[in-house]
């Protein structure tokens, strides 16, 4: 193709339907657009810096091979990011197969302490810079099980309705209801004795 | 008599909103008002002894948002009518004619002929404000673009 | 049990999952009810902190780095242009030809399909033919530049700018 587009300057449906006629430059652009939202959903959930690099690839390749299904009824964003959600669903299988049932995953359903933890959460952006919040979120989320912080980064990330995400992590209503409302909790306890340790 | 009672306030008053709900693309019933231009695009510098102008900016920011060349020339510039369901055909140069026919409120066919033979054909809504172009490449990596849209004259 | 029922309950309201019937229900209840008001503003405050503040980690690789394996990726693996080709078996395979066949009859027998020469698929519904065997053509839409562009790609036509 010849027609010398601005790539840089094209929105993400221009770039997306020369790219499903094969422009390999203008899905590099959206590659480039768009890599540290997908890097970083991977991140939240696989919580792993080389393991979220390789899903987030993954999932551009898998992208630019199921490109021609797009119909742009989403964003490209939000098709993008589906597709490394998958992938980090799938790949927490793998590392769950391999790992024996552990006392927090024992917990997991009955809340464990997080049962007995109010939901209140203060104000944690008190005094606070937003990247200071955000990385305090994200430290928090990190100490979460992996199917709380799932459960929520789906919900609250992914803007999933909880069937759908009981259709992706493979269990009830119920229990992703119970996973989300412990996993919020237990949040909110952690972001509350983070605020703690800053007036000591 | 008050102001408000006189009839030649009133005849005022209706002139005024007559003339307030004319639309100029709606002259005629289902009649619109179109304007295409001809633009040469290249990222050289303006051709010696052609008597180009550069395209007006509008045109301009609207090809540059979307194409990487750097300059674009208008070669020729029609403004034309199309009746409710009619078709009119406009040369923009030797080689290259345009036919817009309306089928409806706000589509149209568009067929571009180079050189006499039909190139390319194409459905397509257009509203005030939006843009139909028809382009391709030229010689030495410059382009030519058809830019079609309504017009108010 | 029962406590922990109707707190899910709350948080399903606060994630908008209730029916309407529900949600107006709850949100009466909540008036009379201090203690669930205060869960309600708990989960609705902690919903808020987390919506708005996902943060955005950049990739820790440079852009050519992280694209050069994307592009060796794409190089090794053939693009999916038709969902579950590889999937066929037994009677589905006889289906494609026979589907096919009926594909067929459709072009040739309705008045107007399927005429168009190398018509772009790019804008569904925009109708574009290009009778010229030796053009194609590809269309998109720029939203922001309010722009539809037919980008004709043609042996022998040049200067009909020109006009030379």
């Amino acid at each position: 193709m010849s027609a010398k587009l601005d790539y840089a300057a094209a929105d993400d449906r221009v770039l997306v339907q020369v790219a499903q006629r094969g422009d390999v430059a203008a899905f590099e652009e959206l590659v480039a657009r768009h890599r540290d939202k997908v890097y970083s959903r991977a991140f939240s959930m696989l919580r792993h810096e080389q393991e979220a690099l390789d899903v987030s690839q993954e999932a551009w390749i898998k992208a630019w091979q199921r490109l021609g299904q797009f119909q742009q009824e989403s964003s490209f964003t939000t098709w993008v990011t589906r597709i490394v959600i998958n992938l980090c669903l799938d790949q927490l299988r793998r590392r769950k197969r391999g790992q024996a049932e552990s006392v927090e995953e024992l917990e997991e359903e009955s809340g464990g302490v997080e049962r007995y933890l109010p939901v209140v959460v203060g104000n944690p952006s008190e005094g606070l810079e937003r990247s200071e919040l955000r990385k305090r979120i994200d430290e928090a989320l990190g100490r979460l099980s992996v199917e709380h912080r799932t459960a929520l980064v789906l919900l609250e990330f992914e803007e999933l309705e909880y069937k759908e995400i009981a259709e992706r992590m493979k269990c009830s209503l119920g229990t992703v209801m119970s996973r989300i409302f412990y996993a919020r909790r237990k949040l909110a306890a952690l972001l509350r004795d983070m605020k703690r340790e800053d007036y000591q | 008599m008050s102001t408000l009672i006189r009839p030649t306030f009133w005849a005022w008053v209706l002139l005024g909103l007559g003339w307030a709900g004319f639309d100029p693309v709606q002259a005629q019933e289902g009649e619109v008002d179109l304007l295409a231009q001809l633009v040469w695009a290249t990222d050289g510098a303006k051709p010696t002894g052609k008597d180009l102008k550069e395209v007006d900016a509008a045109t301009r920011d609207k090809l540059r948002g979307v194409f990487r060349w750097k300059g674009y020339f208008e070669i020729a510039r029609k403004e034309f009518k199309v009746a409710a369901t009619g078709m009119a055909r406009v040369r923009m140069s030797s080689k290259c004619e345009i036919e817009v026919e309306q089928l409806g409120k706000e589509t149209f066919e568009v067929k571009l002929f180079g050189e006499g033979k039909m190139v390319v054909k194409k459905r397509q809504t257009l509203q005030s404000g939006e843009l139909l172009v028809l382009a391709g490449d030229d010689k030495n990596d410059t382009a030519w673009f058809v830019v079609i849209r309504l017009h108010k004259p | 049990m029962k406590e922990l029922d109707h707190a899910l309950k709350l948080q399903a309201y606060v994630d908008g999952e209730l029916p309407d019937r529900e949600a107006r229900a709850m949100a009466e209840s909540l008036k009379r009810d201090e203690r669930q008001q205060a869960l309600h503003d708990g989960l609705r405050s902690i919903k808020a902190l987390l919506r708005d503040n996902e943060l955005e980690l950049p990739v820790p690789e440079t852009r050519e780095f992280y694209w050069s394996q994307i592009q060796r990726g794409i190089a090794a693996e053939p693009v999916q242009r038709a969902s579950g080709a590889g999937l066929l078996s037994g009677w589905l395979r006889w289906l494609v030809p026979v589907g096919a066949t009926a594909l067929l009859c459709v072009y040739w027998l309705w008045p107007t399909a399927g005429r168009s020469g190398s018509a772009s698929g790019l804008l569904v519904g925009h109708e574009i033919e290009t009778p010229l065997a030796e053009t194609t053509s590809f269309a998109f839409r720029s939203e922001s530049a309010a722009m539809t562009v037919v980008w004709v790609e043609t042996r022998g036509l040049h200067n009909l700018a020109s006009g030379e």
